[in-house]
């Protein structure tokens, strides 16, 4: 039996079946895809800078140095959020991230203290930060610190072990284990920030067979937030939320230590 | 035809009709469905819709973002600002100074003494000097254990704090005051406050840095378990580092845990 025999039934049963596809899939694809795109150009539409109206005494030559003027304004007022953003991160007593894109750099600071660094072989950051560069909101963007507001994670953030007190000193003797240097864990962790920023840090090493269950858990666990998110916006007739997803390889150890450090509310810095 | 052979065709008849072959249920089905073949089609098409929205939803993110890659930054509506030369270059000025003396002051967060930093993750320690290492070696923080009472009355939570401490004192040859954790976990009964079995000697090794709280940097018996979570909260270090991370900090010096 043809799973599709069912359109030699008759030309009404072809275009039913049409019908039937088409407008759902064009709702789909509307609602998740374009409009939330549509929405997001508009709010990051890029500007340009232009001098004033010209009076009678200005002539060309002065308005092409004052435009020139105008976008070293506006590089140094980039450099201003920058700094500020930084200067209000020093004054936490929190470790937070700090990730400048420019130099595929992830770091933990503290203080203004970087604790620890790594490069990122490969990287991956949504075009949407382009066009947000290049908008009139990006110095109002960068001026303020992301704060986490999600996050998942292939591995324990803290592996707490639970010890009951022994009676007495022959149950403590037979509590007593061998120390063993802990194993190496496979790190694939997600941390989704204020005005949806999702970093996600995947490691260079390949994944381990033990650590495959563990990876498959995480991945299932973001993705059915996801969905969730989007169901959530639909009953509230919302467009469902765009991640501007930053996406870092690492080695294992580094991300392993960098997500155990921040707390879960962590802030970060994003330089782009 | 006797009466018991009749009877015996009837029920084999009756056999013969409830057990059709396999082909026969195929075709009986492929009758019916193409006797409905609206409902054929709204099932698959049920389904069709499913699977196109999972997909959609997986990858709408990248999606978009090609949307986003497909769109040009420039060609945007210009932005006029009413300005002459004079306000522009006072303006720039007052900039410049301001980005010059915030990137000063960040610089100067870096601090210029020595300072520790102490990796838990991996139980690493690093001395260091500016942006510069002068010494690393391994380490033990705290094991991550939770200690708690048969009754769970009391807790204890075995994890070396995160952040930044400052060295509040400096110890030679530190005497370690049991507290009342150390008691339970062995299963003995805990002593009164300020009885002798709570002291014990030589067991944190010949330097202590005390960095408040409860927590120290201090020397261990069990130098096999350095590079291993296997504290109570405190910082244990081999003989070398400890006596060279003793002799460079100062009281006031920091530490930085993560």
């Amino acid at each position: 039996m043809k799973p599709f025999s069912f359109l030699k039934a008759g030309r009404g049963v072809r275009w039913f079946f049409a019908i039937l596809l088409f407008f759902p899939i064009l709702f789909i694809f509307s609602y998740i895809i374009i409009l939330p795109f549509l929405n997001l150009a508009q709010k990051n539409r890029p500007v340009g800078v232009e001098p004033a109206v010209h009076d009678s005494l200005t002539v060309q030559s002065e308005n092409s140095s004052v435009r020139k003027q105008l976008l070293v304004r506006r590089d140094l007022k980039l450099e201003d959020a920058k700094q500020r953003a930084q200067i209000q991160l020093t004054r936490l007593d929190s470790i937070y991230f700090f990730i400048d894109l420019n130099d595929s750099l992830a770091a933990i600071k503290i203080k203004g203290v970087t604790l620890r660094k790594s490069k990122s072989s490969r990287i991956y950051s949504s075009p949407v930060l382009r066009h947000l560069k290049q908008s009139a909101k990006v110095e109002e963007w960068l001026a303020k610190p992301l704060v986490a507001q999600q996050s998942w994670s292939s591995f324990v953030k803290h592996p707490f072990k639970i010890k009951n007190a022994p009676k007495d000193t022959l149950e403590a003797l037979a509590m007593k284990v061998e120390i063993m240097a802990p194993e190496p864990i496979d790190a694939y962790c997600s941390i989704l920030f204020d005005r949806n920023v999702l970093l996600r840090m995947r490691q260079i090493e390949k994944l381990s067979i033990k650590g495959a269950w563990p990876a498959v858990k995480y991945e299932a666990a973001f993705r059915f937030s996801r969905l969730k998110g989007i169901v959530n916006a639909l009953i509230l007739l919302q467009l469902p939320p765009h991640y501007i997803t930053i996406d870092l390889t690492l080695p294992q150890a580094d991300i392993v230590a960098m997500y155990r450090a921040v707390p879960y509310s962590c802030s970060m810095m994003l330089l782009f | 035809m006797t009466e018991e052979q009749k009877e015996q065709e009837n029920q084999g008849d009756a056999v013969a009709a409830e057990t059709e072959t396999l082909p026969e249920i195929s075709q009986a089905l492929k009758r019916q469905t193409n006797e409905h073949p609206y409902w054929r089609a709204f099932g698959c098409a049920f389904w069709f819709v499913a699977l196109i929205a999972v997909l959609t939803v997986w990858f709408a993110d990248r999606l978009r973002d090609y949307l986003f890659t497909a769109q040009p930054v420039n060609g945007a509506p210009v932005l006029m600002i009413p300005q002459n030369a004079m306000q522009i270059e006072k303006e720039l000025r007052n900039l410049q100074k301001q980005v010059a003396s915030q990137k000063r002051r960040l610089q100067n967060l870096t601090p210029r003494e020595m300072y520790l930093i102490i990796n838990s993750s991996e139980n690493r320690v690093t001395l260091m000097r500016g942006n510069k290492v002068i010494h690393e070696g391994l380490c033990s923080t705290g094991s991550y254990t939770v200690l708690k009472t048969a009754d769970n009355k009391e807790k204890w939570v075995f994890q070396t704090p995160r952040g930044m401490l400052r060295v509040q004192n400096k110890i030679v040859k530190p005497v370690w005051r049991m507290p009342d954790w150390a008691f339970i976990e062995e299963g003995l009964p805990v002593p009164s406050k300020n009885s002798s079995e709570r002291f014990e000697f030589n067991v944190l090794g010949d330097y202590a840095l005390d960095l408040g709280r409860g927590y120290l940097i201090h020397g261990t018996l069990y130098q096999r378990f350095l590079g291993m979570p296997v504290t109570h909260g405190c910082v244990r270090l081999g003989d070398e580092e400890l006596k060279i991370i003793y002799h460079n900090l100062t009281i006031g010096s920091k530490v930085f845990i993560y």
